[in-house]
């Protein structure tokens, strides 16, 4: 290597350095090691929320992971949107199907020459996907780890992705048991064949195998109610279109759409565009609650659409509501605020969502600026003009939330910024946050 | 070692949490940067420390030579960072993003950017021993002790990581 190329390097290095010897050791850390410790006195075991749980229950709950694939996929790789759910391997109504036999044993398994060993265990399918039973068993080390989450399902007719899957690890941590849900194979395929692969994050490599079954068309469950929606929602941005409900034995998917990609088009155009980064909906069947378990939205050529996934619905039906609690999104803001250093309470008004300026300080080198604001807003672009210059968000520190006497939900925090000046405003490039509109619809069972 | 650091690690070893908080804060700048390095967001930094000063509370009467504290805590405290790093790798799809945006706030220093992208690709073992090395400014027997491997092994880590690192940066003509 050269001498040049060498300085370079270490001037790259030296500059890394220079931005690590600026990070301070926040205050909490003494009071964190102390309630660590603390913790530990009461023969807790505070290493790890899983481990924890190891001791508690005996078992550890593993969330493996939620994927999106396929046309989405890429939508959320963008976007980064929010996907919730997955709490426990077998939910009350997985557990009700299986009292009742609804599904098919398959009993075939793989064995890797090290040693680790997946089997299919059982299949259970209905219109809106299909649940794949299987265990995953590393006599040598960490089974969680032994098999790659990528998989496929695949028939001569095309392919099924995983959506997500949720496992169970015994105490010694060398078997899981999964459930892993496939969007449905065509209704004409009948053989199926898994596709997986070791994990190669330590060997470098992936070694791949398959395990194939026979589906049995019989024992697949179909739906229970399946409908085309045509109602309509407006809310501040846009009207939200509920499109279809499609209720099976082992789950309720409702989907529906933002936006439609020429708005999209348009929105971008004027500068006006927003992100929708959350849609909150609440499914009542016979007037109980039904329990949400999962959903997603994204954004791709067919413009923003959502779904949300609830469990099961109870039999018989007589009324069925959709509730639209709550939407967020992330909006175009372009807009400067002037910063008061003396110390006075500022409140920004943007987009017709209050800021609150608790205070401007700054040293020599850097400027803090204390915000508070409801719960679910977020500064999600913003940048600080000192002078004229632009300078970027280096971090968001000392997070505080706290509850008023309305109960609304209120958060705090520090933005800093490295560099100052004597002319300061707020760049806002964009800003998310959510509106509550408990708007409710009928759903005709008829 | 000064003898009131020896007196707090015996302090500690007969089970004193408060001796054994004092030694970590007395060197507090050093393992936080640590797991900064290898965290790189305040949050988990201080999560895997307070892991660490568990782990290391449950464990301190094996620690044969008092000398050795500082060093064997820290390799606890990179091993508690991995431990993270690993689990944090796992759930990152179902966190909405966070007000800071990290990418952002560097795209202004889009050099170093380009440098972190490139150091990034290289093999784990080769950006530890870089970052513990240049960012950290450890010498080689501390990085040796740290993450236990043999001095000769973070040698040859360090030149073979700068020959691969040079020649990333070279490929994507990067003007060096």
């Amino acid at each position: 290597m050269g001498y040049k190329e060498m300085k370079k390097i270490e001037e790259l290095f030296n500059a890394q350095k220079a931005h690590l010897d600026t990070i301070e050791v926040p205050d909490q850390l003494e009071a964190r090691l102390r309630s660590a410790l603390a913790y530990e006195s009461k023969n807790y075991n505070p290493q790890s929320f899983y481990q924890r749980y190891i001791k508690q229950f005996k078992v550890a709950v593993v969330l493996v992971f939620a994927l999106l694939v396929g046309i989405n996929y890429d939508a959320i790789a963008s976007y980064g949107k929010q996907l919730v759910g997955y709490d426990q391997v077998m939910d009350v109504t997985l557990r009700d199907l299986n009292n009742l036999g609804k599904g098919q044993l398959i009993g075939k398994s793989h064995t890797f020459a090290n040693g680790v060993c997946l089997s299919v265990d059982y299949v259970m399918l209905d219109e809106n996907q299909l649940l794949l039973f299987y265990t995953v068993k590393d006599p040598n080390s960490d089974a969680t780890n032994a098999i790659s989450p990528f998989m496929s399902l695949n028939s001569f007719l095309g392919k099924s992705h995983k959506q997500s899957s949720q496992g169970l690890l015994n105490e010694e941590g060398t078997e899981v048991k999964y459930i892993a849900s496939f969007e449905p194979p065509s209704p004409l395929a009948r053989k199926l064949t898994l596709n997986f692969a070791l994990d190669g994050q330590s060997q470098g490599v992936n070694t791949p195998a398959e395990i194939s079954f026979d589906l049995e068309r019989d024992k697949a469950m179909g739906h229970t109610l399946k409908k085309r929606l045509k109602q309509t929602v407006k809310v501040d941005e846009t009207n939200i279109k509920l499109e279809s409900i499609l209720a099976s034995p082992t789950q309720t998917v409702i989907k529906g759409s933002a936006q439609s990609i020429f708005g999209l088009a348009r929105d971008t155009l004027s500068g006006e565009r927003f992100r929708p980064t959350k849609l909150d909906l609440k499914l009542i069947a016979n007037g109980q609650e039904v329990g949400r378990k999962g959903g997603g939205v994204s954004t791709d050529i067919r413009g923003i659409t959502f779904h949300t996934i609830f469990d099961a619905l109870p039999a018989p039906l007589t009324e069925l509501k959709l509730e639209l609690v709550s939407f967020s999104a992330d909006h175009d803001v372009n807009k400067q605020y002037d910063l008061d250093k003396k110390g006075e309470k500022q409140v920004l008004d943007i987009l017709g969502q209050k800021v609150e300026i608790n205070e401007v300080r700054n040293n020599d080198k850097e400027t803090f600026i204390v915000i508070t604001s409801a719960e679910n807003l977020v500064l999600t672009k913003v940048y600080l003009i000192a002078d004229g210059k632009q300078i970027s968000l280096e971090e968001t520190v000392d997070n505080r939330y706290d509850k008023n006497s309305d109960g609304q939900i209120t958060h705090q925090r520090t933005l800093r910024f490295k560099g100052t000046g004597d002319d300061l405003r707020l760049d806002v490039h964009r800003v998310s946050y959510a509106k509550d509109y408990h708007e409710v619809v009928d759903i005709p069972l008829d | 070692m000064e003898q009131d650091i020896l007196h707090r690690i015996w302090q500690a070893k007969s089970g004193d949490k408060e001796a054994l908080i004092q030694l970590i804060m007395s060197q507090k700048e050093d393992y936080y940067r640590l797991a900064y390095v290898y965290m790189k967001d305040q949050e988990d930094a201080l999560d895997a420390m307070s892991d660490m000063i568990v782990k290391v509370f449950e464990n301190i009467k094996s620690l044969k030579t008092e000398e050795a504290f500082f060093s064997w805590s820290k390799t606890i405290l990179v091993n508690c960072c991995k431990q993270h790093l690993r689990k944090k790798h796992r759930v990152i799809l179902l966190q909405e993003l966070p007000e800071e945006s990290y990418e952002e706030s560097y795209s202004e220093h889009e050099e170093q950017l380009a440098f972190e992208a490139h150091l990034e690709k290289l093999n784990v073992k080769y950006q530890e021993v870089l970052r513990l090395r240049f960012a950290l400014d450890m010498d080689y027997a501390t990085i040796a002790k740290v993450i236990k491997i043999p001095i000769g092994t973070v040698k040859s880590r360090i030149y073979a990581g700068l020959q691969k690192l040079q020649k990333s940066m070279e490929v994507d003509g990067n003007g060096l």
